[in-house]
């Protein structure tokens, strides 16, 4: 079971996981707080944290732009590996690379976001009365007889 | 898995344990840090403020002054303005 956790800012109470997120094309390894987001495809590198862990978007092919409520922004994409508790993912990492001044203010803030692509893999128990946030394995949630 | 690998995957867990409590000591001194650092990014390492700008690419700049890995920094943006996140 991987234990995540509610962070509160201000009013607002979002979950997150914590993970580690190794680049080797570019010698990179930093640790990053995903907010967990059912409604991503697809896991997302934010840009600040593409910043922080030194990433050269200049030297990464270009990968499908995503299509969000603010509209759409340019990706690039790189192989990379995340490791979460004792989980490890090899995927295709897809990291926002915004064109102009405006997207680049508009996103600074956001966080990087734990998309379908790895919660496929888990059940997500998410109970914010009890700051509960946890991914359970296969295993784990057949030991719950939930009902199908 | 080889003893290297184990390691390897031992010293990544304790990054991310530390990682956490980092996290959990920024949101313990949210309020404080509105004081200090509103509207900056603020970056915790060991629990420890160890620097914090408006601009992030100048934070980035001054942790590899001090010789502290931004990567692996909890960092974080200092505000007051509530914001409705919808992705």
């Amino acid at each position: 079971m991987i234990r995540g956790y509610i962070r509160a800012d201000g009013t607002r109470r979002r979950p997150f996981v914590k993970a580690r997120l190794t680049m080797p094309s570019q010698r990179i390894a930093g640790d990053i707080h995903f907010l967990v987001d059912t409604g991503a495809d697809a896991m997302l590198l934010a840009p600040t944290d593409a910043l922080f862990l030194r990433v050269d978007l200049g030297q990464l092919p270009p990968g499908p732009p995503t299509t969000g409520v603010g509209g759409m922004t340019p990706t690039v994409r790189a192989d990379a590996t995340l490791i979460v508790g004792p989980h490890a993912f090899n995927l295709t990492l897809r990291i926002l690379a915004p064109a102009t001044t405006a997207q680049r203010t508009a996103l600074a803030r956001i966080p990087s976001l734990l998309g379908r692509d790895i919660l496929s893999e888990f059940a997500l128990f998410f109970e914010e009365r009890t700051d509960r946030v946890l991914l359970l394995t296969p295993e784990e949630v057949n030991l719950l007889h939930l009902p199908h | 898995m080889g003893c290297g690998t184990l390691v390897q995957m031992q010293q990544i867990q304790d990054d991310l344990d530390r990682f956490g409590r980092d996290a959990e000591y920024f949101d313990q001194h949210r309020q404080e840090f509105l004081q200090r650092y509103p509207e900056q990014w603020v970056a915790v390492y060991h629990q420890q403020v160890v620097g914090a700008d408006e601009d992030p690419k100048r934070l980035v700049e001054q942790l590899e002054r001090k010789g502290i890995p931004p990567g692996l920094v909890f960092r974080d943006y200092v505000t007051d303005k509530e914001d409705l996140l919808i992705l």
